[in-house]
């Protein structure tokens, strides 16, 4: 298996929240979004455009939160290259917070980082939870290589940066 | 070598291991995080009340254990309190009585008392927050929640308390009894229980050398292991709790994300 990833259509989100509800009801997080919707607003009236952008965990290839982390808490899936957090080493000292580019890691009402774990407790076959759930296909999951066509398809693109996200960026 | 020798040699080189634990594994990853996203972050606008706040909710209430339960809290409150007090009072005792010696705080005087009062009153929280700690390391060893405990970390801080309050007795227990002493709470209690037995000529400084070691060994341990909580957690927290900084750096990555592709162009 290769690094898994995303794609995501800021055309076609339609800033539902879906995704965001569906990834805390399926992860259990409770008021902790893994996966929060920012919203920017952009031109002034009557060209107003509103453009949405659900951010995940990105499970980038560096990962800058992995080489911040001063107890080595967060370590990447060879299997998957997804990034994963140890709960129980977990200082929660948040500078894998600071350390990620996107700003992505939570801290939890205990203290602790938590963040998207690619759905890693759902059943083979089921797409992740908050790809299930777009009304709108904005989302897609899977592996940078099947990821690729696609975005190439719909014009996106790969976001760029040293650590490297596992993104595809529709725009 | 003599043991003494030894000591003079291992207590600068264990602070040594501290500094250098702390630079790689704190300091230089702070320096590479500001370094990367300062940019993103604007220091100019830090709220003083919110980081105010968040040192009373974090470092003096530790609030964020709070929902973990009484009994976590408390254990985690009496560990810290008791260890940072300590840690002060051990600072205090050293410059007046070592460094910087002066009549007031030579044994027997009210300084001197005042200091044993607060060594041993902090060294009796600490060691009842690390009792209540080993505790539940024995009572949770086969369950989920064992992976939370830091039982390496408890022992090591235990096995520094327990010989400094062996020592302090033993050293107490060769003196003619005072009832002065009694300042010295469980230090003097100790002393008179095993008085009997005294003196404790060699022993004494084996109990005392060992407590030095362990407790210069256990200040390295800080900056290597899941100890270097004390110094990060707080730091971070601190930086977390500016609403305005983290909107900051999660905005300006967001407007750059959200730029349509022919405005980047």
């Amino acid at each position: 298996m290769g690094q898994k990833g995303w794609l995501f259509d800021i055309n076609r989100c339609i800033g539902c929240h879906a995704c965001t509800v569906a990834c805390a009801t399926w992860n259990g997080t409770d008021s902790v979004f893994w996966r929060p919707v920012a919203t920017i607003e952009r031109g002034t009236y009557p060209n107003v455009v509103l453009r949405n952008l659900s951010m995940p965990c990105l499970h980038c290839a560096d990962a800058p939160c992995m080489q911040a982390c001063p107890v080595k808490a967060i370590s990447k899936r060879a299997s998957d290259g997804v990034v994963l957090v140890d709960q129980a080493t977990c200082i929660g000292c948040t500078l894998c917070f600071w350390a990620c580019p996107f700003g992505v890691p939570k801290i939890g009402p205990e203290g602790k980082m938590s963040k998207c774990t690619y759905c890693d407790n759902r059943p083979d076959g089921l797409p992740r939870a908050c790809e299930e759930v777009c009304p709108t296909k904005a989302i897609v999951s899977g592996d940078l290589e099947t990821l690729e066509p696609i975005a190439r398809q719909r014009g996106g693109e790969r976001v760029g940066g040293p650590a490297r996200p596992a993104l595809f960026l529709v725009r | 070598m003599t043991l003494m020798a030894l000591f003079w040699v291992l207590i600068p080189l264990f602070v040594g291991v501290l500094f250098i634990g702390l630079y790689r594994n704190l300091f230089a990853k702070l320096a590479a995080i500001f370094g990367a996203s300062g940019r993103f972050i604007p220091f100019g606008s830090v709220n003083a009340a919110a980081l105010g706040q968040a040192y009373v909710d974090e470092v003096v209430l530790q609030r964020r254990i709070r929902p973990r339960g009484r009994l976590p809290w408390a254990r985690h409150m009496l560990i810290s309190w008791g260890f940072s007090v300590l840690f002060t009072f051990d600072v205090l005792t050293a410059v007046f009585t070592k460094y910087l010696p002066s009549e007031p705080f030579m044994p027997g005087h009210p300084g001197w008392l005042f200091l044993k009062l607060g060594l041993n009153l902090s060294g009796m929280v600490l060691l009842v927050g690390l009792l209540i700690a080993l505790g539940r390391a024995v009572t949770t060893a086969s369950t989920e929640e064992a992976k939370f405990n830091d039982t390496p970390g408890t022992v090591f801080l235990l096995l520094v308390v327990v010989t400094g309050f062996i020592a302090e007795a033993m050293h107490f227990a060769n003196l003619p009894s005072d009832p002065r002493r009694g300042w010295a709470l469980l230090g003097h209690w100790l002393a008179e229980t095993i008085r009997g037995g005294a003196p404790y000529g060699a022993s004494y400084s084996v109990f005392w050398i060992a407590h030095a070691l362990l407790a210069s060994a256990f200040l390295a341990y800080l900056g290597w292991s899941r100890m270097i909580h004390v110094f990060a957690a707080p730091l971070g927290r601190l930086f977390y709790a500016q609403p305005a900084l983290r909107e900051a750096k999660v905005r300006g990555v967001m407007e750059e994300l959200l730029r349509p592709r022919v405005e980047r162009s």
